[in-house]
């Protein structure tokens, strides 16, 4: 699946390179955030996840930076849409704490009898797949924090900084061209003035430094290609992904540059090797560490930072490894994991001294002059070189090395025995039962049994009747390719995962629902609240708790309630913890009563459009939620005249986001696309200049109900000629494949509790809002 | 149920390792490949999560093929 999961990364960056789209072709502002993080631990996507994930953005048009894992989310308090599917990433294993072996082989074991566990170095590094989901996927999440955009002045003079201490000569020439010569290792570039702003000049020269990393003296890229050949596109590839990297964490944007000539060459390179791309970002990502150290002062030799081997990028680790380098302090050194079988572990040859060197020392390794044996995928020092440098490396000398126990029948004897069962030697591993005595097993008792195998993937059964204890066992640092049965398996336990997950969301919810039963119930009918008094509006069947607030159900189309909106004397609006909200709304009025329908966001929007038309309304509580109820009615009624009387959100459009973007105006957008997906239409209030207000209830409240009303009347009857025009059938006809095509609702979602409801439930519905008085 | 002794460890000690990269995307595997192949793959280090955060993530993975959500 590695390579279905390379492939259809690379096609879908293919795709975009042909439309001009890929993440590295569009221009990104000064300040903006357009780099992918993670809101939990605020850090950047590296790599390959960070282009990928902007391509995915791209692709599901998602314009939130954020993506996170769906339990990070649930630690948020928010929560993933139902139906929406994750993205892939890959998570890379450096480093990992392993058991520790005596001399023997044996695991040293605590004064627990546990096995102790130590952090090594992996010679083979480790990848696994995580998923992630963009926070445009999750409900309830907080809008994306403010990042203050850093005056020009410092930006500017963080990137001079980084020039500087770079020592590459920087030539200005007049002309329009900027290039990085390999030959004089130089960087010429335009007049400063010649460029629209100082980040464009900064950018462009930075993206020539990006260059300047590949000669031999610094990173050692392969560079010497002449224009137009692949070989100069791959290298501007790096250095493109490098300075889209650079743009954000330096707050200079991005500038795409002349790509043109580039882009034939870069798919090809793609459709010729689709790991060419992931090969690419993490080149990138070498080019802006060193690019940053410049940061630090004097010119660095490439990735010495790397070799304090830990997983941290900050930048002041690059000063520690230097010094750690200069004088080697073993304690220090984590160990490096290497296999039993390593040549490493043999004597050393005449010809060549094996090593064992961490992957996030491979470079400098190389760069000292170490070679990579192919055959035993191994690195060694040839003959006739000094080994001096090479001492942190040697197995014999340096820090502690742990090889993994590579022996499974040793492993379970040991399994076998810590479960108190009696054996002599090692287990017999044929797949067959066999029964053996335990501790306290009496005469000719043999309350014990094991079953193992050791072909494939060794792993085995261990019971003990007489603590009543049963394990399944399996060999562990054991790498072998996974048989059908072992995917199976694996695909088994995730969907088991998924599904335990999904039930206790339901139960949650469900508990809510009972929780919420019981306030509602002992809570008291109001006609009178300040918040009321506030909008201008009855109650409409909502109650009032004991501490004051006003409770409005949130309800399924059966009249379910799975939530209450509690609402503060001030407005302050909040719903009860736990509850399910997709889909969930409050009717306002008799929806069975033949006539159009009114869907809108808050309750005293709903309420207001209630009293004006004498229409049924329904309140959806979020611009968000507008889609799904709109669905749900639009099921329920295939043939009604919806509107969605949505909020303009108009002052956002004029305020910058937590990514330095404007707003976005949600109200108008959500209420738009979920009239688009019903073939319904959406009606907004017009506000005279220089007044505030959003929403109807605004409206109403800025220039007086008749007012209102008449504007209301004027907006329904312009959507119903809209709607006419459009054509009545081929809008409900085109309703269903919208559903199915909208960008919220990509994937079918199972059958919810919120999902259309049959017509036999429409009269239970009635019988519902009769008890509640409406 | 396996009886187990819950120790602190690395947070995908349970994984299945395999050394076939085309193992890389199943739920519930590690895979190890030797210094060549990472680099032929772009091998570079994920700090915008944790491990244990990562792993935990991965019952999502394969998710087409199930109505589990």
């Amino acid at each position: 699946m590695a390579t279905d999961y390379v492939d259809e990364v690379a096609s879908s960056i293919i795709k975009q390179l042909k439309e001009g789209t890929a993440p590295w072709q569009k221009p990104w502002e000064p300040g903006e955030r357009f780099m992918p993080y993670n809101p939990t631990t605020g850090n950047e996507y590296r790599g390959m996840n960070a282009v990928w994930l902007m391509s995915r953005a791209q692709s599901r048009g998602f314009t939130d930076a954020r993506w996170m894992t769906y339990r990070q989310s649930q630690e948020q308090d928010a929560q993933v849409r139902k139906g929406e599917k994750g993205t892939p990433i890959q998570f890379w294993k450096w480093q990992g704490l392993e058991p520790v072996k005596d001399a023997s082989g044996k695991p040293v074991l605590d004064q627990e009898g546990q096995p102790v566990r130590q952090m090594v170095r992996y010679e083979r590094p480790r990848v696994m797949g995580a998923v992630v989901f963009n926070a445009e996927q999750i409900e309830g999440l907080p809008p994306a924090p403010l990042r203050p955009v850093r005056p020009e002045w410092e930006r500017h003079s963080q990137a001079e900084t980084i020039l500087t201490n770079s020592g590459v000569p920087i030539r200005h020439a007049p002309g329009d061209r900027a290039f990085y010569r390999l030959a004089e290792d130089a960087i010429t570039l335009p007049e400063r003035d010649q460029f629209p702003s100082g980040d464009r000049y900064y950018a462009t020269a930075l993206h020539e430094l990006g260059h300047a990393t590949g000669h031999p003296s610094r990173l050692a890229r392969d560079m010497a290609h002449p224009f137009g050949s692949e070989g100069y596109a791959r290298e501007e590839l790096r250095a493109e992904i490098g300075s889209l990297m650079l743009g954000e964490q330096l707050g200079i944007g991005h500038d795409p540059g002349q790509h043109a000539a580039y882009v034939a060459s870069w798919i090809k390179a793609l459709e010729n090797d689709p790991r060419e791309i992931f090969r690419a970002a993490a080149d990138a990502e070498k080019i802006v560490k060193l690019v940053r150290s410049y940061e630090l002062g004097r010119e660095q030799a490439p990735d010495q930072d790397q070799a304090i081997g830990t997983a941290d990028p900050s930048l002041s680790a690059a000063t520690e490894a230097t010094q750690q380098q200069d004088t080697p302090d073993e304690a220090i050194r984590i160990p490096t994991m290497i296999r039993e079988n390593s040549p490493a572990m043999q004597p050393p040859s005449l010809e060549r001294t094996y090593l064992a060197v961490p992957y996030a020392e491979k470079d400098d390794a190389k760069q000292l002059g170490a070679k990579w044996d192919r055959a035993e995928k191994a690195w060694y020092v040839p003959a006739g070189v000094s080994l001096e440098s090479f001492t942190p490396w040697l197995p014999a000398k340096g820090s502690v090395h742990i090889a993994v126990d590579a022996n499974p029948a040793e492993q379970f004897a040991g399994a076998i025995r810590e479960a108190g069962l009696q054996i002599d030697g090692t287990p017999l591993m044929d797949g067959q039962l066999h029964r053996v005595p335990v501790q306290g097993d009496k005469g000719r008792e043999r309350s014990g049994a094991y079953a193992g195998h050791l072909d494939g993937r060794p792993a085995g059964y261990i019971q003990n009747h007489k603590t009543g204890m049963r394990q399944n066992w399996k060999a562990s640092g054991q790498a072998a390719a996974l048989g059908a049965q072992d995917r199976a398996q694996m695909a088994a336990e995730a969907a088991q995962k998924r599904h335990d997950r999904a039930l206790e969301r339901e139960q949650e919810a469900e508990r809510t629902a009972q929780q919420v039963d019981a306030m509602w119930t002992a809570a008291t009918p109001t006609q009178a609240h300040p918040y009321l008094a506030d909008k201008g509006v009855q109650a409409h069947g909502v109650r009032q708790d004991e501490a004051g607030r006003l409770l409005v159900p949130v309800q399924d189309a059966e009249g379910r309630m799975w939530s209450v909106q509690k609402i503060g004397p001030n407005g302050f609006k909040q719903f009860q913890e736990g509850g399910q909200l997709e889909g969930g709304h409050f009717t306002i009025g008799d929806v069975q009563r033949p006539g159009p329908l009114l869907i809108a966001e808050g309750f005293a929007t709903a309420a207001t459009l209630h009293e004006l038309t004498d229409m049924p309304a329904i309140a959806a509580f979020a611009a968000g939620n507008l889609l799904p109820v709109a669905q749900t009615y639009r099921v329920l009624y295939p043939e009604r005249d919806i509107y969605l009387a949505g909020d303009d959100d108009r002052q956002r459009e004029t305020e910058l986001d937590g990514q330095g973007r404007p707003k976005v105006n949600v109200g108008r957008m959500k209420a738009e696309e979920a009239a688009t997906a019903i073939g319904a239409q959406a009606v907004f209030p017009s506000f005279p200049t220089s007044t505030q207000g959003t929403d109807w209830n605004d409206l109403a409240q800025a220039i007086g109900r008749p007012q209102a009303a008449g504007q209301l009347q004027q907006a329904l009857a312009i959507g119903q000629r809209e709607q006419a025009a459009q054509g009545l059938a081929a809008a409900r006809d085109d309703a269903d494949l919208e559903h199915d095509r909208s960008p919220l609702r990509s994937i079918d979602r199972p059958t919810g509790r919120f999902d259309a409801i049959s017509g036999r439930e429409r009269a239970a519905v009635r019988e519902l809002e009769h008890d509640q008085g409406r | 149920m396996s009886a187990s002794n819950e120790r602190p460890r690395d947070a995908s000690a349970d994984a299945l390792l395999s050394d076939d990269p085309a193992d890389m995307m199943v739920p519930g595997v590690v895979v190890e490949v030797d210094a060549a192949e990472a680099e032929r793959l772009g091998a570079f280090e994920e700090t915008a999560l944790t491990e244990a955060e990562a792993w935990e993530s991965n019952a999502d993975l394969g998710d087409e093929a199930s109505h589990g959500n």
